[in-house]
């Protein structure tokens, strides 16, 4: 009974979903430190994890699809704008919200995708830089729905007639977090995946093996556009406020920077990224008093500017290859250890 | 309405495609009543799609009867010659359609880039079961004839005529370029293109990829069905890893591995959806005389083994000369001469062009 038990265990614990589930379990207990580590660290983390399922969606557009785009912060503003539209201005019920802003995510990510069909590469990343700067001119000409220039508050959201407390919410952020962890594990090992980076690798030789460079840029697109839509509804639960002008390329930027400095084919390499980029101006550069005098209000930038300069020289994998690097390197060295007592 | 035509048909090529993927799924899972779910519905379709045909034949039929007509008449010298084309291309079409023994045909092929025209009315016949060999000097078009057939240039004139395994006919310039491999022709690059953040196996995966039924949302929620297929797909990569003898590289990556071994890899790629014709882009570039040696033998290994066909462009004349039942040389485009290697070596156009004239 005991050993199989034990056996039922290694095989969950060598399931690959068991991690992501672990880190979801983990991650649900910061609130619990709140009083030690202060309110702000909680709200900057929880910012940073919903930035995170934003940038699990970038990582599949750059790391697998190949293609770059400056339109992610759109993407965040519309969820953001279309959880208030969906609660508070038609006062639909919260999983119905979603739905809807996951209809919108779908149209504008179909939009944002056929561009991708003409162009390529940095061309690409300005002509979605274009769109996107397009619709920040919206948010600020529809005031009923965004809150024009002055930005929207939100009163939060309700599930099932109760208001939901932001620990609630956090609760929320872990659960999709975990999910987008498994979904986005699940498509980059399906054929999906591999046909996305068969795209990206070479064009011609994807559609000679059958794989339609239309669907799949498509589908690259609007799955990325779901998980930035998603975070915006997040981000609008949580923050309860959101303004037009806040998702314009400096957001895009940074998610970029993210999955970049993080190593844009690992799921745990963004969230390293997203860590280093978000996590470190919110928590810790934003609540240092020192640095918190209006003249060092941008160190921040200088140093994610910095880290991203060394990273793509020295590192062209991310952080994440480094350790993946290390680690090899240290299992090397214990194999060598025990084929020498062996012999 | 041509194009709303052209779409249904297309329609109904990639409904087909996909209903024989989900017979070759449930063939191998043994689930009969879905099996014979599916035959009725792909008995059903291929009858509509007789239907389809005959309608095609038909215009066909009227079309070329309003071109007879209009011959008669005065007419300008281009129009006339474009007239006659269309009527050639017909009469060997139906040419191609008595032939049983046939299974690609290019007839009075043409492809034109601005002011170069890189293929000039080409036109042979590729029969069942062969060895066909293209050569011809540096920029003679091989390339440009292997894309036209692939789909990947649509030609400015001409036929493109092919018949697969189930002796249906298929006119290729109607197919989109991720289309034909539906129909069983796959191909390979001149410098290989395996997609390097993959290892070996998921490499000849990606090649499969046609041939999987499961829907993205099976894909992105990791349903059963898609782990049963993923686990028959994987079998016959090793099945077709362990025949080319390179299953000791599955899980590397082919980053760095030797080019023999990147060429093997790449053929076993194309293996992975039963093709009726291989078309090889100069399968001996960069190989060392062993090599193209053992690539000759591994050649003719596969063309018996899976009852192929194999096309290919090679500058390698020995590897040509070895191998080939006919081959085909073509110079600027144009055809130089047709035959076995024997009558191509004698050839005095081709010896011209390869050598130079007096």
């Amino acid at each position: 009974m005991k050993d199989k038990l034990l056996k039922k265990f290694h095989e969950l614990r060598k399931h690959p979903f068991s991690v992501f589930i672990l880190f979801g379990f983990v991650s649900l207990l910061i609130p619990l430190f709140a009083p030690v580590i202060g309110v702000t660290i909680v709200d900057a983390l929880a910012k940073t994890l919903i930035y995170y399922v934003v940038a699990l969606g970038f990582s599949l557009l750059i790391g697998y699809a190949g293609l770059a785009s400056l339109g992610t912060a759109a993407f965040v503003g519309i969820g953001t704008f279309s959880l208030y539209t969906g609660m508070q201005v038609f006062n639909l019920p919260f999983i119905v919200s979603i739905a809807l802003a996951i209809a919108i995510a779908i149209v504008v990510g179909s939009i944002f995708g056929f561009v991708s069909l003409r162009i390529e590469g940095m061309y690409l990343a300005i002509v979605t830089l274009g769109l996107s700067e397009i619709a920040v001119e919206l948010f600020k000409n529809f005031p009923r729905f965004t809150g024009g220039v002055s930005g929207q508050t939100f009163v939060g959201i309700s599930l099932f007639g109760l208001r939901l407390s932001n620990t609630a919410v956090w609760i929320l952020i872990i659960a999709f977090v975990v999910l987008a962890m498994i979904l986005t594990y699940n498509l980059i090992n399906s054929p999906t995946g591999r046909a996305m980076l068969a795209i990206k690798n070479s064009e011609s030789a994807a559609q000679a093996m059958g794989i339609s460079v239309i669907k799949y840029r498509l589908t690259a697109f609007v799955v990325s556009t779901v998980y930035a839509v998603i975070g915006g509804v997040l981000y609008m639960s949580y923050v309860k406020f959101s303004i037009g002008t806040h998702w314009s390329l400096a957001i895009s930027l940074n998610i970029l920077a993210a999955v970049v400095v993080g190593g844009s084919k690992s799921i745990w390499g963004v969230l390293i990224g997203t860590f280093i980029i978000f996590g470190l101006d919110l928590a810790v550069f934003k609540s240092i008093p020192f640095l918190m005098q209006s003249q060092y209000a941008n160190v921040s930038f200088i140093i994610s500017g910095i880290l991203i300069i060394v990273v793509m020289m020295y590192f062209p994998n991310g952080i994440i290859g480094l350790i993946n690097k290390l680690i090899y390197k240290i299992k090397a060295k214990r194999l060598a250890k025990n084929s020498k007592v062996e012999v | 309405m041509n194009i709303f035509k052209k779409y249904k048909q297309t329609l109904y090529v990639r409904n087909f495609a996909k209903l024989k993927r989900k017979q070759f799924y449930y063939q191998e899972i043994g689930n009969e009543r879905k099996l014979n779910l599916v035959n009725d519905k792909l008995e059903k379709m291929s009858s509509e799609m007789v239907l389809l045909e005959q309608n095609k034949e038909l215009e066909r039929a009227n079309r070329i009867e309003e071109i007879k007509l209009k011959l008669n008449e005065d007419l300008k010298d281009d129009v006339k010659e474009r007239f006659e084309l269309e009527l050639k291309v017909e009469e060997d079409r139906q040419r191609f359609m008595k032939d049983d023994n046939a299974h690609l045909m290019l007839t009075n092929l043409s492809m034109q880039f601005g002011g170069l025209k890189a293929v000039n009315r080409l036109s042979f016949t590729v029969k069942k079961g062969e060895i066909f060999g293209l050569i011809g000097p540096n920029g003679a078009g091989k390339t440009t004839v292997f894309n036209c057939i692939t789909q990947f240039y649509k030609p400015t004139e001409g036929g493109l005529y092919y018949r697969d395994r189930l002796h249906k006919n298929h006119a290729l310039i109607d197919y989109q370029t991720h289309d034909v491999i539906d129909l069983g022709i796959v191909r390979t690059f001149q410098n290989v293109e395996l997609v390097w953040e993959l290892s070996v196996l998921d490499n000849l995966l990606v090649g499969a990829h046609s041939i999987y039924s499961s829907g993205f949302f099976t894909q992105l929620l990791h349903l059963p069905r898609l782990k049963k297929e993923e686990e028959i797909i994987k079998k016959k990569a090793i099945e077709v890893l362990t025949k080319l003898k390179i299953l000791q590289y599955k899980d590397v990556s082919p980053w760095g591995l030797p080019y023999g071994i990147l060429k093997r890899i790449e053929l076993a790629r194309t293996l992975m959806t039963n093709p009726s014709l291989i078309i090889l882009d100069e399968p001996a570039a960069g190989l060392n005389e062993t090599e193209t040696k053992e690539l000759a033998k591994l050649i003719i290994e596969i063309r018996n083994e899976f009852d192929l066909t194999i096309f290919l462009v090679e500058h390698d004349m020995g590897l040509v000369m070895d191998i080939c039942d006919q081959i085909c040389a073509i110079s600027f485009g144009q055809l130089l001469a047709i035959g076995t290697p024997t009558e191509i070596q004698k050839n005095k156009a081709v010896q011209e062009a390869y050598l130079g004239g007096e």
